[in-house]
């Protein structure tokens, strides 16, 4: 029995339905009989089953069965709530079994809500809810990249890096600092998702405007993920299996020049700027290395994921229990990932008293890189080889540089074999509730919460020597030692309200919530390891350092909610939560963030009768909401203190005579504190409609939303005249804007059914106060009145031809004097506008290049099945971004790196006016500019994937209820004009969409198998 | 744990909210003993030795924008340094210009907490004596930072409280505070200091600094477009009498060997009147050396070297060869301070001769800086560590000042040349006979000579250049860049200031760009 999955209509409809069965024709008709049951093979209880075309029907009953009298050429209807009604011919069977499929888009669908849940007919709010059918369809290591192009509103950026977490920004960039969305899984509020294992999770909501997060108060000003796993399930026991095997590889190749091509341009760069060419030493006939970099580096990477759920339960009693492991290497030699997963969710009931616990233990165990093989893969000239065995100073055997080829790169091969760097981490997320009905109409619950984490990080480097030498070092090789851990608890006492009388329709929550977290961290660092082979900090040659802190802060809270509507009709919700928070001063420290929303479901109103064939559902919706934020603030920023540790160079004052001189440790208060930081506040209006058409095939919702980020918490620059760096202000206000557009299609043709659906959203930032006119960070700046971290660089104009176009690129100033404006320049040297017509080439001359945030991003899923066949098709883009290439910037600046193919640097005998010439020296060629921006817009095929489930007829005979095999494909098309290895990038706040050789995604190819007994 | 179970309402909770920081000292009970203010000065000590300040930019400052360096340094910025091109526009990022203005700044206001303290109530809780020892040594760092600051920049805020900004001073303002600062240290500054104390500042180190001020004033007063020349007489008297105030102290005598004043051997000696002290290698993993040996030295490409991102020019070669001395050998102070060409030269360098060196080096330049290097010291490659102390003011330039001011004041040649005749002979120099310097611009003219060959590379040809006007007329410009072709892009009037940090334009209210930059 599935009852608690698909909620009952009301007694009465039941009723209704029994009368309609009284009514039974006598002659020439056959008697049906038959069992209802849903997908999982569960009967169904209480399904309306009419003869087409007359009021004759029944219903099943608690084994699924019914029994109707109908003549032999008639056609039955099924129609249950939460699935797709279904007709059927009779065609003379007496014997008709039915199958109904669940509709994931259904009204009366229960959707988690802070501290409760809601119908979703009775969302006022913005909430996505996740189809995770689909979502699972995605082999998704992580949480994030789940959530890929599946809702509007939420933008990810993934990766394949082995244990990476996707970043998650919901409605845009709404703080100035790198703050993602609050998780709360099964109701706990959590530091993070990371290392959550995906197949734990039965749904997922994202709360995005101020009434739905609000709730939350304090950090839900960034959005809310709420995550709900797998619980234990009344009736026989279950057991599902799974297993999914993935390869990954690069997802495409750059070609680079090799052998004499390399030569020639290489040659070309020390004659352009006047140098002896270091490889023209080299003798007529020498065979020289051709090495492939990218080859060299790139690997097939592989995963395999295993996962086992087991439920088992009564009534009074449900049990789940889960476990995943799951290995990756990635593409690229070095980095790996192991991750183990527990899970425990139990509940158990008895009267009105309901106790339960959600409990996940994980540990995981990464393999990391260092610096960017994706660069260096690159940039590395082909003639250096891999391994160098005539490599001097013994310095590793790996080829670097010489003096014939002189490179500041770093072998990638090298690197990774030479770097170590493994973090184990262990994590135990769990909750133990309890819940007590009373008086009928009220249910106090008790949860207690914590998330535990302990972290050990080892690196050890011995990559300091695969580089020609820039510096001295003071050691052979490095150990960091690193323990780092986290303790949250979490006390959440609330009491809820729920009446219906007669229309209305009551419920009200109150809360009181504690929380506590505890950081410490302990690092120690020593160089030379005495022992070959060994790597422990007692085994250090030098004891260099060690660092360790503590951090605590505490927060309580208190929240309200009123809930009313009348008949589903009018809607009305008032949130408010009061937060306090220890890093603020005693003035500043509580923030209170009131909201409310209203609704309006037309569509329930009698005047809408004739319409409701077509439009089963309207509602229109609007909310307003402030929401705070602290999370950019340091746990001790208000307090003033004395600094014991200095700078770098430290504290010490040496005095004493020569060779004998005594350090003397000082200390003094080195910042500025502001007492009066406060809250940071999100203040979102939101307005939006909601629509099922046709018999819900077509479904909806169009939500449009404007939030404005106000004191923003942020380190503002000083003037160092002060003796300080940064202070702490609520100086910031940002805002974020934009429209999202869902809608589906489903139907059912024949034994074929099919759905398509897609997300469209768009975004538009723009910073209103900063504290400072601008801030710049590398090529991007900040400024008020524009998008946040905007690209701002010189422009240019081609490429010098010739001696007289150098002299012809003048500014004639209004004095009338001709200022030439690259007197330096040769033919092949890149042409800089006079923005400013100052008659001078410098930063004042820079421009605008675009934004890298998205202006539109959308997702497209569609899916089929036909018989045991079924098929999804998802593709995910974005709009409107710009990229800094910066790894170009190395491949295109025209000394000793090494060279697209497809490029053709400038020389006399093929002039270019894209790329300007070779040369070995220093040169305005390589200035940030306009060159090196490229178009970020991407079209992609996410997913595609084939699975075919077996008949149950034929499985059941092994004891299999279910057995589903699937390949699928990811990122097997990329439509962009990008020019890097991929275009999926965010990055810091104030430094976004710049590709410094990130870790891509990888084209992947998985097959994989569901088993369920 | 107990509590957080049992608090049951938000009204009682508030305390519970309130946390103290377990990292971290809290600034309320901090200013309370006599260690804590020791704690407080050694912040202020310690970034004396800070790359902004006397580890390494201070000397590629003085040095580099004087006619006694230049650099072609594949680091633009050193260039940039050396030929007046630094531009504040372009150079955001560049620490010849940040962290000397970024690091003095600290230091005053580390030492500006010291002073406020003090002055609140650290006299309640310390003696007189210790209380007056530390104010002074306060008050004598400021000096430095505002001293440093004129030199340099030419414009700072008058910081001198650690709550509230200054207005914003110019160069003779900048000197004047600091003359101010020096003048509050001299008078509660001890004499001298126990051995083990070696490096504070002292009565001495204070009158001497102030010599330089009321100099450094004298020279703006004389400045062709200022014609203050009342005013600058006042200024050469009060350093006479700082500089009389230090002879009657009677406690400083020239070190018999030369070349005691830029090694390790023998620190904070006789001569030393204000010293820098460094530290050979790391504390805790944090150097605690001087860098300039780095930076400032012949270069080798297998590393055992520095980095030669500064280099002599060549006419101070010439300069040294004026002059033989008594015994007809060349002045010894060109060898230990320079290395050039010179097949006589056996010196062990990094462990090969010269000769032995260029073999494979193939030396491009005619000279390279020797001074402060390792090649005296211990011969080590070398590192951003260099154990040596920076001499900041001898008792060689004191002397040499004091002549100078002599001629200024138009009176005792006799006498001027006489303390002349101190730092020659010392050098193993014939003495200078009165008569062939018996007016006012020969003395001057063998001053510019005695002072480059006694002090050269030790950072005072920037302020001596600035001092004696030779950067304030074209003419004079047109001569320095006889022998140092980066003055063919000195601007006159205007890049005697050096760039103020972007940074500050945009931060500090009313900081105005040079016109230059």
């Amino acid at each position: 029995m599935k009852s608690n999955h698909y909620p009952r209509r009301s007694v009465a409809t039941l009723l209704l339905m029994t009368l309609f069965c009284l009514t039974l024709r006598a002659a020439g008709n056959l008697q049906v009989t038959g069992i209802v049951t849903d997908t999982d093979n569960e009967p169904l209880i209480g399904v309306s089953v009419l003869l087409k075309g007359t009021t004759t029907g029944t219903v099943t009953d608690i084994d699924g069965n019914y029994s109707i009298s109908a003549p032999a050429d008639g056609t039955l209807v099924f129609s249950y709530i939460g699935c797709d009604t279904k007709e059927v011919k009779i065609a003379g069977q007496s014997n008709l079994n039915v199958v109904l499929t669940s509709s994931a888009q259904q009204l009366d669908q229960v959707v988690v809500i802070g501290y409760g849940t809601q119908k979703k007919a009775d969302l006022t709010g913005s909430v996505s809810v996740v189809d995770m059918d689909k979502a699972r369809k995605l082999p998704a290591t992580d949480v994030a990249s789940m959530l890929q192009g599946q809702v509007p509103g939420v933008s990810v950026a993934t990766s394949s890096q082995p244990g990476a977490t996707s970043s998650i920004r919901v409605r845009g960039v709404g703080s100035f600092s790198n703050v993602g969305p609050l998780y709360v899984i099964d109701g706990l509020i959590v530091n993070d998702a990371n290392n959550l294992n995906p197949n734990e999770i039965e749904s997922m909501q994202v709360l995005k405007d101020a009434s739905a997060a609000a709730i939350y108060g304090a950090r839900g000003a960034n959005g809310v993920i709420l995550i709900t796993t797998k619980k234990g399930k009344a009736g026989k026991p279950s057991l599902d299996v799974s297993a999914n095997f993935t390869v990954a590889q690069m997802p495409k190749k750059i070609k680079m020049m090799k052998g004499a091509e390399f030569m020639y341009y290489n040659e070309q760069a020390y004659i352009n700027s006047g140098e002896t060419w270091p490889a023209g030493g080299i003798e007529v006939g020498t065979v020289l290395p051709d090495t492939d970099w990218q080859d060299a580096v790139y690997q097939n990477g592989l995963t395999q994921d295993y996962n086992v759920y087991y439920t088992q339960g009564t009534e009074n009693l449900h049990s789940a229990v889960s476990f995943g492991y799951m290995h990756q290497t990635g593409m690229v030699k070095g980095p790996d990932y192991d991750r183990f997963t527990v899970r425990i969710n139990n509940d158990a009931h008895y009267k009105a008293f309901t106790i339960g616990e959600n409990v996940t233990y994980q540990h995981t165990h990464s393999n990391n890189y260092i610096a960017s093989p994706f660069w260096d893969a690159l940039t590395t000239p082909s003639v250096i080889p891999v391994r160098d065995p005539n490599e001097p100073s013994g310095k590793g055997g790996f080829g670097y540089g010489s003096a014939n080829f002189p490179t500041y790169i770093s072998n990638p091969v090298g690197l990774q074999e030479r770097y170590d760097n493994q973090s184990v981490n262990d994590r135990i997320i769990g909750n133990i509730y309890a819940e007590l009905n009373l008086f009928r109409y009220f249910t106090y619950k008790f949860n207690v919460g914590m998330d535990a984490w302990w972290g050990r990080t080892k690196n050890f480097d011995k990559a300091y020597t695969l580089r020609m030498a820039s510096g001295e070092q003071r050691y052979e090789n490095k150990l960091e030692d690193i323990r780092d851990s986290r303790f949250s608890l979490i006390l959440e006492n609330t009491l809820n309200y729920s009446q219906e009388i007669a229309d209305h329709n009551i419920n009200a929550l109150v809360g009181y919530t504690m929380e506590d977290v505890n950081w410490h961290y302990l690092k120690a660092e020593g160089y030379n390891q005495q022992v070959d082979g060994l790597c422990q900090i007692d085994l250090v040659g030098v004891q260099n350092n060690m660092w360790g802190s503590q951090q605590e802060r505490r927060m309580t809270s208190v929240l309200a909610r009123l809930d009313y509507n009348y008949a589903s009709r009018y809607y009305f919700q008032f949130n408010f939560r009061s937060d306090g928070c220890s890093k603020f001063g005693p003035d500043k420290r509580r923030g209170n963030f009131p909201s409310f929303s209203i609704g309006w479901r037309p569509s329930e109103e009698n005047f809408w009768e004739p319409l409701r064939e077509v439009v089963n559902n309207l509602k229109i919706r609007g909310s307003w909401g402030k929401i705070g934020d602290m999370q950019a603030l340091g746990n001790y920023s208000y307090l003033s203190s004395i600094n014991h540790s200095g700078p770098y160079e430290g504290f010490n004052a040496i005095f004493g005579p020569s060779g004998n001189e005594t350090l003397h440790q000082g200390a003094t208060q080195t910042s500025r504190v502001n007492v009066d930081l406060g809250w940071e506040t999100k203040t979102t209006t939101n307005i939006g409609i909601d629509f099922d058409l046709f018999n819900s095939r077509l479904f909806g919702s169009i939500d449009w939303y404007n939030a404005v980020s106000s004191d923003l918490l942020y380190n503002v620059k000083t003037a160092w005249a002060t003796g300080t760096d940064y202070l702490w202000t609520n100086y910031g206000k940002m805002r974020n804007r934009g429209f999202e557009f869902m809608a589906g299609w489903r139907d059912r043709v024949g034994e074929f059914s099919y759905s398509v659906s897609a997300n469209v959203s768009t975004a538009s930032n723009k910073v209103l106060a900063l504290g400072e006119s601008f801030y710049e960070d590398g090529i991007c700046r900040t400024e008020v009145g524009r998008s946040i971290s905007d690209f701002y660089a010189r422009r240019t104009n081609g490429i010098f031809q010739s001696m007289d176009e150098v002299y012809a690129h003048t500014t004639t100033l209004p004095d009338g004097t001709v200022k030439l404006l690259q007197p330096n320049a040769q033919p092949g040297d890149v042409r800089y506008v006079d923005l400013n017509g100052d008659g001078v080439i410098d930063n004042d001359d820079r421009d605008w290049l675009g934004s890298p945030l998205p202006k539109v991003e959308a997702g497209l899923n569609f899916t089929a099945e036909w018989r045991g066949f079924d098929f999804n098709m998802f593709w995910n883009s974005r709009f409107g971004n710009k990229i800094y290439n910066n790894v170009w910037v190395s491949c295109l600046q025209f000394k000793v790196d090494n060279i697209p193919s497809e490029v053709r640097p400038w020389t006399w005998d093929n002039p270019s006016n894209e790329y300007p010439r070779m040369y070995s020296g220093s040169t305005d060629n390589t200035q940030t500019s306009d060159r090196f921006v490229e178009n970020g817009s991407f079209i992609r095929l996410k997913n595609l994937q084939l699975g075919y489930t077996l008949p149950v007829e034929l499985t059941r005979k092994f004891f299999v209820e279910k057995l589903r095999i699937y390949v699928s494909a990811q990122n097997l098309c990329t439509i962009t004009k990008y020019k890097g290895y991929d275009p999926d990038i965010v990055g810091g706040v104030f430094s976004q969409g710049i590709d410094g050789g990130h870790f891509p995604n990888a084209r992947q190819y998985s097959a994989g198998i569901q088993v369920s007994f | 744990m107990a509590a957080l179970m049992l608090v049951p309402a938000a009204s009682c909770s508030d305390n519970w909210l309130s946390l103290s920081d377990p990292n971290l000292e809290s600034s309320d009970t901090f200013w309370q003993t006599e260690e804590q203010f020791q704690q407080g000065l050694y912040a202020g000590y310690a970034t004396l030795r800070r790359p902004g300040v006397f580890s390494r930019w201070f000397h590629i400052l003085m040095i580099l924008r004087s006619d006694e360096g230049w650099s072609n340094s594949p680091n633009a910025e050193f260039q940039a340094v050396a030929n007046f091109k630094m531009r504040g526009y372009s150079y955001e990022g560049n620490e010849s210009v940040n962290l000397p203005w970024k690091e003095t700044s600290q230091m005053i206001y580390y030492v500006n907490q010291v002073i406020d303290n003090v002055n609140d109530h650290g006299y309640n809780v310390m003696d007189a004596e210790t209380a007056d020892g530390i104010l002074g040594q306060a008050y004598f760092l400021r000096g430095i930072a505002f001293w440093y600051m004129a030199g340099t920049y030419g414009v700072f805020p008058r910081q001198v409280s650690s709550t509230h900004d200054g207005e914003i001073l110019d160069q003779e303002g900048l000197w004047k505070q600091a003359l101010d600062d020096f003048k509050a240290a001299s008078e509660i500054l001890p004499d001298s200091w126990p051995s083990a104390e070696a490096g504070r500042p002292t009565k001495g180190g204070a009158l001497g600094m102030m010599a330089r001020c009321n100099m450094q004033l004298a020279g703006i007063c004389k400045r062709p477009w200022e014609g203050r020349e009342a005013e600058a007489r006042t200024y050469w008297e009060a350093a006479k009498s700082n500089m009389d105030a230090i002879f009657a102290m009677n406690r400083y005598s020239l070190v018999p060997n030369w070349l005691d004043n830029f090694t390790e051997s023998n620190e904070n000696n006789s001569e030393s009147l204000v010293e820098i002290n460094f530290k050979n290698g790391l504390v805790d993993g944090k150097e605690v050396g001087m860098q300039r040996p780095k930076f400032l030295g012949l270069y080798i490409s297998s590393g055992e070297g520095a980095w030669d991102d500064g280099s002599a020019r060549a006419w101070l070669l010439d300069e040294f060869d004026k002059e033989r001395d008594q015994d007809g050998n060349m002045d010894m102070r060109k060898r230990y301070t320079l290395t050039w060409n010179d097949p006589t030269d056996n010196t062990n360098y990094y462990g090969k001769t010269y000769a032995q060196w260029n073999d494979s080096e193939h030396f491009l330049k005619e000279c390279y800086w020797r001074k402060y290097t390792s090649v005296d010291t211990d011969n080590l490659p070398e590192d951003y560590s260099s154990g040596t102390n920076f001499r900041l003011l001898r008792l060689a330039d004191v002397y040499l000042m004091y002549a100078e001011t002599l001629n200024e004041l138009g009176g005792d040649r006799a006498t001027a040349v006489e303390y002349i005749n101190k730092v020659r002979r010392r050098a193993n120099m014939k003495d200078l006979s009165v008569s062939l310097v018996n007016d006012y611009e020969s003395l001057k003219d063998q001053l510019r000579h005695e002072r480059l060959v006694e002090l050269c590379g030790e950072c005072t040809r920037w302020n001596d250049l600035d001092r004696w006007g030779d950067i304030h007329t074209q003419e004079g410009i047109n001569k320095l860049a006889e022998r140092d072709e980066d003055f063919k892009t000195f601007q006159l009037g205007q890049t005697y200031l050096y760039v103020i940090p972007q940074h500050e334009i945009s931060l500090f209210p009313g900081l105005v760009q040079h016109p230059a930059y």
